[in-house]
């Protein structure tokens, strides 16, 4: 019979070991990013990538990654203007 | 709108209302902008509270902000019972958004509990816990409500994107970090 608390304890320690994974990656730039599709990883890289495509090939493939290449991330601007006073309104929209 | 109990809000993105330092420009603000043929009579509210965008790491990116004039909680082109409550967000949920280039769009969930480099103007920032979508969102959106098309619960708010996917801050996070709940 399986014992189900170890179980979960197994799957949140494996979890966990592939979220470190998937961070080290993060802070070397190697990935854009990455997310969850429930308890899967889904990893962002650079459209044409062909340097990311190579580790996420080479070094988690096992962990059966969802992979989207997709170019950088934006904020995207928000037509509201500003001021400090009603006589100094900015003149643009604000971006960032 | 927003409320904590006691007042009600309107909820924006941070990033609409800072300068290219990501420190706030001003405590104003004028609806439609002034590229959209606002003038210093089109003010609408005043900032209350802002994300500090001159972190490096963020989770929200949001503002709330003090209306001067009504407000129609109703949100523009949607056709959808707002629940006043925040979505529990899972892949594959059908989600729809209201935003001043795009108008109504509909979208799908792809990933949950994100964390991606985003470029401000001000730099590059990690953004954590963030939402991702199919592309929904273009520039000028930023800060529009995304609710779930099912349920009419609040998912979010638009941050950014890239041109295949949009990021979305996670609603839930503002009832711990600004203390307040969407209107219903």
């Amino acid at each position: 019979m399986v014992n189900l608390s170890s179980f979960n304890v197994y799957r949140k320690y494996k979890a966990w070991r592939v979220s470190r994974r998937l961070n080290r990656l993060f802070k070397e730039n190697v990935i854009l990013g990455y997310g969850w599709q429930g308890t899967t990883p889904v990893i962002f890289i650079k459209s044409n990538d062909s340097k990311a495509r190579e580790v996420v090939r080479s070094q988690i493939s096992f962990i059966q990654p969802i992979v989207i290449e997709t170019d950088e991330f934006k904020a995207l601007s928000g037509f509201f203007s500003t001021g400090k006073g009603k006589d100094q309104l900015s003149q643009e929209p604000q971006h960032a | 709108m927003f409320t904590d109990g006691k007042r009600k809000y309107l909820g924006i993105a941070s990033h609409c209302v800072v300068g290219g330092d990501c420190r706030l420009a001003g405590n104003l603000l004028v609806q439609p902008s002034v590229v959209d043929g606002g003038d210093k009579n089109d003010v609408i509210g005043e900032v209350y509270q802002c994300t500090d965008l001159t972190q490096p790491e963020l989770t929200t990116d949001f503002c709330l902000i003090t209306p001067k004039v009504d407000v129609d909680p109703n949100i523009l082109g949607l056709d959808l019972k707002l629940t006043g409550k925040y979505a529990d967000v899972k892949p594959g949920m059908q989600v729809v958004m209201s935003g001043r280039t795009s108008g109504v769009r509909e979208g799908t969930i792809m990933a949950t509990n994100v964390m991606v480099k985003i470029e401000y103007q001000c730099g590059y920032k990690v953004f954590k816990n963030g939402i991702l979508a199919t592309a929904l969102s273009l520039e000028g959106d930023s800060g529009a409500p995304v609710i779930a098309k099912d349920t009419g619960d609040y998912v979010g708010y638009i941050v950014g994107g890239s041109s295949t996917m949009s990021l979305i801050g996670y609603g839930k996070l503002l009832e711990k970090e600004f203390k307040v709940k969407p209107v219903a």
